[in-house]
């Protein structure tokens, strides 16, 4: 600290003097982000625009805000909203514990094989389509034969068969479920490699004091990879209103759980799919996606500087 | 080290749901497997689980019948290679730049690239970019797009800033260089971290179906994803057939329809990823008796 | 063979001899046997043939020509997005749905002054010429049809080669007519009635439990569950309207009285247990994995829509489990569903030259060359001898062995010219000579050496000779089908926002109308929800489009 006010005395110039080598190393950086990243953002302007692919830039017609407008004020914008955000916390809340919780438990595993095993086996389904997993749902789910509904009917915690698919209150849960279900072995990974940058000497230390082995988890294991949970959170969070696409349109396209499962990418496709303005309709939702990105981020960077964790910025 | 009873128990329990885990997270990839060696036309009635009905290897015939999958292999294994091997040496690069507390524009870089992660011009502006960097159809524009991720970086750098910062101090003090800091103290040090990138930049680069379709259709820069891609849409084709496509009565025994052969598609570009994986493991999976780590 | 060759050859180069001087850019043309190759984008699934596919060498021999292709593999909008953004098209494309787009974009050339120096291409086009101009804005020739030219002989025999039929139709198993003294309703009220019967009296087959009646409503094969009512009172498959036929007013129906009287049967129905609740989530794998079972006794759709389940039941030799087509009314009698005769082509639902394309002439001789009816018979018949065999009568006829391997799709890919000729204009119906064209299966001896011991008992109780004959045929209107018009639209078309608002009002409720336990206050909140809609709009458009593509 009292280093860094001695040097921002001497003025911006002093200062990049002294971190020449690092202010070089980082130009490629800054380079490459503005080209790959930066530079087409001009495509952007089309949130404006009626924009037809075939004419050039100077050739479009400016329509001002009237996507924009049209976004909002659609009555069923504040329905997919809702859907937006109830399955993208419940993702978030489950993907997090779920992911968490098994690196935690499989760092106690005391077999090697075993271990890799189990972790080899947790992270398969990641690689599976969406199309399988939810063909796999469906049917477990499925009342003619499916194999939840025959487990609880034959434990008799049920008298009649559910129908799963078809009832409205269950959609939110199935697609959490299913997103536990195909990533938690994925996402935990980052976690269990967060986890040898732990110091032995803590876990021995704790033994001396007589700490157990949830408390060790607790006390040692689960702050080591705090400061990558709270950064993976915080970048997670930017993406909220990316509830997801394909599985709700998969597991959710039938009538009885449309209002439940139309998510905002959803939304957005059946609005600009095939007309004319799809592209420019698109731009401009993705445009307001990224405003909530930013506004959130922002917060959450916020939150997480005052409670004295690592912050993203 | 003595263990408690309660310890045993602790670890039955676990054990005993690891091996469920085990199942429930197994099972997916089994009935791909199972619907991928089962007769197509058996597999649509149903209720297949854990064994195949009729067994046939025809469903892998279908996904091997042009030698185009061969080269596709070869493009998709040295895109995947060199991606790995880029992606993660700058994005480390860049991590231990930004986890630098001092650096002046520390904070400005940092925000830069991490609203990239958000902002999305779309795709025709990106076609004309590449276009513009003479990309399109050319085998750079698999590795040059994705040669740094906002993502990687910002975990990364999360890592580094869980090491000890006298590391770095005690280094620059004996007048070494950011570059053989970086190269002799954190790479090292950041194996673990390294290893995970490497696992997502390879897996994202392996299962890239998309950057081929729009930006590298041309046939002798097809990855083996695009190849299964093709095939998959073909047969996707019989369920709008054209009137009196197939009228005949009597099809031949052997059919394909989309489902298992996504299944054995599944299983053919799975099983080369998986076999790195090994290799990437032991650096994140370490043995922890009691608390000391083997 | 190098005769036959040779005699198809000639005849086109004396015609392209005599064409050329007509055309500046083709007087610099060099003779056709110059090899040339076009590439090609289909905007739509397929799968190109092999590259030492014997008949598409012989083409290649032939013409010079050889086509790369490039087939949709990924999303439509997205490629097509950038191709015209772009302008980075190929030589020729197959526009498929992304029609639209492509006429927009400017993609093609004008072909009006072209196509009359080709002989076959016009003799193939000049009669649906207004058909092919309306689809666009400017009145002029940009897409070629490829699909729906029928040539018909008119001896009186033609409705011998019409194939089966598989289009919309409430679909029965035979079993359930066969135990009703093989009945034929015709009535929605009959049907029902049959259906409780049988299911009465089989509430479990093969030891599952029966599904009377399925209704498979997912995405866009919700279909199945909105266009019987159109039907019901007499209609063809238009889609979504209904057109009467004396005025071509159109009206759209989801919100009518034989919509709602449709409806409400379902509901009792439903009520009944005829109707199992799990039929609007099952995703279209379950659909089908249902019928191949064997246990649903019934359903409207389109064969081609279950004929992947059905087929799994014919290789099991269940054939009792198989279905025919009623074309039930709600008065009787039996009504013909689409059972038309020659539609004619639709107009936008083809290929088109590109601006880019390298040498128009030649891309257009190229699929002139492919429409004579040698060529025609190279490409869907093979080569005579060993593809298949003309009969003392002249009758082109196959052997098992030659049949088989036509059904093998990989077999196809090496040995026939389908997935070539597939993508360009061709013959259906029948050659001059009478064989059947296009579809060596539907060649009517072989379609009565095909059938089943089972049909062979089965259809001759009804005087029947195949299960076609369930529903009569109507005369042709003089338009297309109004969901393939729709298809054609530009995407900015003022009906197309208003078509998608009312498939979204029609998908979210009937379902729920038809699980309905008070259905007419159900009902009524859906009709209600539906005058919010100006369909109006969309029915005057229509209107129009029926009559820019009347053909008398």
């Amino acid at each position: 600290m009292k280093s860094e006010g001695v040097i921002r005395k001497k003025g911006l110039l002093y200062r990049i003097s002294t971190q020449k080598e690092l202010t070089l190393l980082s130009l490629p950086f800054f380079i490459y982000f503005t080209i790959f990243n930066y530079a087409p953002l001009w495509g952007l302007t089309m949130a404006f625009q009626n924009y037809r692919p075939n004419r050039s830039f100077s050739e479009q017609e400016w329509v001002g805000f009237r996507h924009f407008e049209k976004l909002f004020t659609d009555p069923d914008f504040y329905r997919v909203m809702r859907n937006t955000l109830s399955m993208s916390i419940i993702n978030l809340v489950f993907g997090f514990v779920s992911a968490i919780a098994f690196a935690l438990f499989l760092n106690e595993l005391r077999g090697k094989a075993f271990k890799r095993i189990t972790q080899t086996v947790s992270y398969m389904p990641h690689f599976l389509s969406m199309i399988i997993v939810c063909g796999l749902v469906s049917n477990f789910l499925a009342m003619d034969g499916g194999i939840v509904n025959e487990l609880l009917l034959r434990t008799g915690l049920i008298k009649d068969k559910i129908h799963f698919m078809g009832e409205p209150g269950y959609f939110w849960w199935i697609v959490g479920f299913t997103n536990v279900w195909k990533s938690m072995g994925w996402n935990s990974i980052i976690y269990l490699a967060a986890v040898t940058s732990i110091d032995p000497a803590l876990y021995e230390a704790a033994a001396m004091d007589g700490c157990g082995r949830f408390g060790r988890m607790w006390n040692i294991t689960l702050p080591g990879i705090k400061s990558t949970i709270v950064i993976l959170l915080i970048m997670n969070a930017g993406w909220i209103l990316n509830a997801g696409f394909e599985m709700q349109y998969i597991l959710g396209s039938n009538g009885l759980v449309l209002d439940v499962s139309e998510t905002i990418d959803i939304f957005v496709l059946k609005r600009g799919f095939g007309r004319s303005n799809g592209y420019a309709f698109g731009t401009a939702a993705g445009m307001f996606k990224t405003v909530v990105s930013v506004v959130i981020l922002t917060l959450f960077n916020k939150i997480a500087g005052m409670v004295g964790e690592e912050k993203l910025i | 080290m003595r263990r408690s009873l309660g310890d045993k128990i602790v670890d039955a329990i676990i054990v005993f749901g690891m091996c469920l885990i085990i199942i429930i997270m197994l099972f997916p990839i089994w009935n791909t497997l199972v619907v991928s060696f089962n007769e197509a036309r058996d597999s649509l009635k149903g209720s297949l689980y854990l064994w195949p009905r009729e067994w046939t290897l025809f469903n892998y015939q279908s996904v091997f019948k042009t030698d185009k999958v061969v080269n596709a292999f070869l493009i998709s294994v040295y895109r995947t290679v060199i991606t790995l091997v880029v992606n993660v040496f700058l994005s480390s690069l860049l991590a231990y730049i930004l986890s630098r507390k001092e650096f002046i524009f520390r904070k400005f870089l940092t925000t830069f690239m991490v609203i990239t992660m958000y902002i999305n011009a779309g795709l025709i502006p990106q076609y004309f970019l590449y276009r513009d960097l003479v990309l399109i159809n050319r085998f750079w524009v698999y590795i040059l797009p994705s040669m740094v991720g906002a993502f990687n970086v910002i975990v990364i750098r999360t890592y580094i800033n869980t090491l000890p910062a006298s590391l770095v101090e005690s280094a620059k003090i004996d007048g070494a260089s950011e570059m053989k800091i970086f190269l002799r103290i954190i790479i090292p040090l950041c194996l673990p971290v390294m290893a995970t990138v490497a696992l997502w930049a390879a897996v994202g680069a392996w299962n890239d179906w998309f950057t081929s379709f729009i930006f590298a259709p041309k046939q002798d820069l097809s990855t083996l994803q695009y190849e299964m891609m093709k095939i998959l849409s073909a047969s996707m084709q019989s369920g709008v057939r054209q009137p009196d496509y197939l009228a005949s009565s009597m099809q031949a025994r052997s059919m394909v329809t989309p489902n298992s052969l996504r299944a054995a598609m599944t299983m053919v570009a799975t099983v080369p990823i998986l076999i790195v994986y090994p290799f990437l493991q032991k650096y994140f999976i370490t043995v922890n008796i009691g608390g000391v780590k083997g | 063979m190098r005769k036959t060759l040779l005699k198809l050859v000639l005849p086109l180069l004396l015609v392209i001899t005599m064409v050329m001087p007509m055309m500046a850019a083709f007087a610099e043309g060099t003779p056709a046997k110059e090899p040339i190759t076009f590439t090609m984008f289909i905007a739509g699934p397929g799968e190109a043939p092999a590259k030492d596919n014997k008949i598409i060498k012989k083409i290649q021999e032939l013409t010079g020509v050889t086509i790369e292709f490039e087939y949709l593999v990924g999303d439509m909008n997205q490629k097509v997005g950038i191709m015209i953004a772009s302008g980075e098209y190929p030589d020729i494309i197959g526009a498929g749905q992304a029609r639209g787009d492509f006429l927009r974009g400017e993609a093609f050339v004008a072909l009006d002054d072209y196509l009359p120096n080709y002989p076959n291409l016009w003799k193939h086009f000049a009669p649906y010429e207004k058909r092919l101009r309306d689809v666009s804005e400017d009145g002029k020739i940009y897409i070629l049809d490829i699909w729906g030219r029928t040539y018909r002989l008119e001896d009186g025999q033609d409705d011998f080669y019409e194939g089966d039929y598989n289009g919309p139709a409430f679909w029965i198993q035979k079993d359930v007519l066969a135990w009703d003294n093989y009945s034929n309703p015709d009535t929605l009220d009959e049907f029902f009635d049959l259906l409780e019967r049988y299911y009465a009296a089989h509430p479990t087959i093969d030891g599952q439990p029966t599904l009377p009646f399925e209704i498979h409503s997912q995405d866009w094969r919700s279909f199945c569950l909105k266009n019987a009512p159109q039907h019901l009172i007499g209609g063809r498959n238009e889609g979504d309207v209904v057109v009467k036929p004396d005025t071509l007013e159109v009206e759209i129906y989801q919100n009518k009285w034989y919509a709602e009287k449709y409806y409400k049967k379902l509901n009792e129905e439903y009520k009944k247990g005829l109707i199992n609740a799990e039929t609007f989530t099952r995703n279209y794998d379950q659909y089908l994995s249902v019928i191949s079972t064997g246990r649903v006794l019934a359903m409207f759709d389109q064969q081609w829509n279950f004929q992947d389940g059905e087929n799994v039941l014919i290789a099991e030799g269940k054939i009792e489990r198989t279905y025919v087509p009623l074309g039930l009314t709600f008065d009787g009698p039996a009504a013909a569903y689409n059972r038309q005769r020659d539609a004619g082509l639709i107009g936008g639902n083809g290929i088109g030259i590109s601006v880019n394309c390298k040498d128009i002439p030649r891309a257009l001789e190229f699929m002139d060359m492919l429409l004579d009816e040698e060529v025609q018979t190279l490409l869907y018949w093979g080569i005579e001898g060993e593809d298949y065999y003309v009969d003392a009568n002249g009758r082109y006829r196959r052997t098992p062995e030659q049949k088989a391997n036509f059904d093998n799709a990989d077999w196809r890919l090496a040995n026939a010219g389908w997935d070539l000729a597939n993508q360009f204009p061709k013959i259906q119906g029948r050659y001059s000579n009478g064989n059947i064209a296009f579809n060596p299966a539907a060649q009517p001896e072989e379609r009565l050496e095909n059938q089943f011991e089972y049909d062979k008992a089965f259809y001759p109780k009804y005087g029947y000779f195949t299960k076609n004959d369930f529903l009569p045929t109507i005369p042709y209107p003089g338009y297309p089908e109004v969901w393939s018009i729709f298809s054609t639209l530009p995407a900015d078309n003022v009906a197309k926002p208003i078509f998608d608002e009312i498939t979204d009002l029609q998908n979210r409720y009937l379902p729920g109308i038809i699980m309905s336990n008070d259905f007419d206050t159900a009902w009524k909140e859906y009709a209600a929800r539906y005058e919010s809609v100006d369909y109006n709009a969309l029915e005057t458009e229509i209107e129009n489009q029926i009559q820019l593509r009347l053909i008398k």
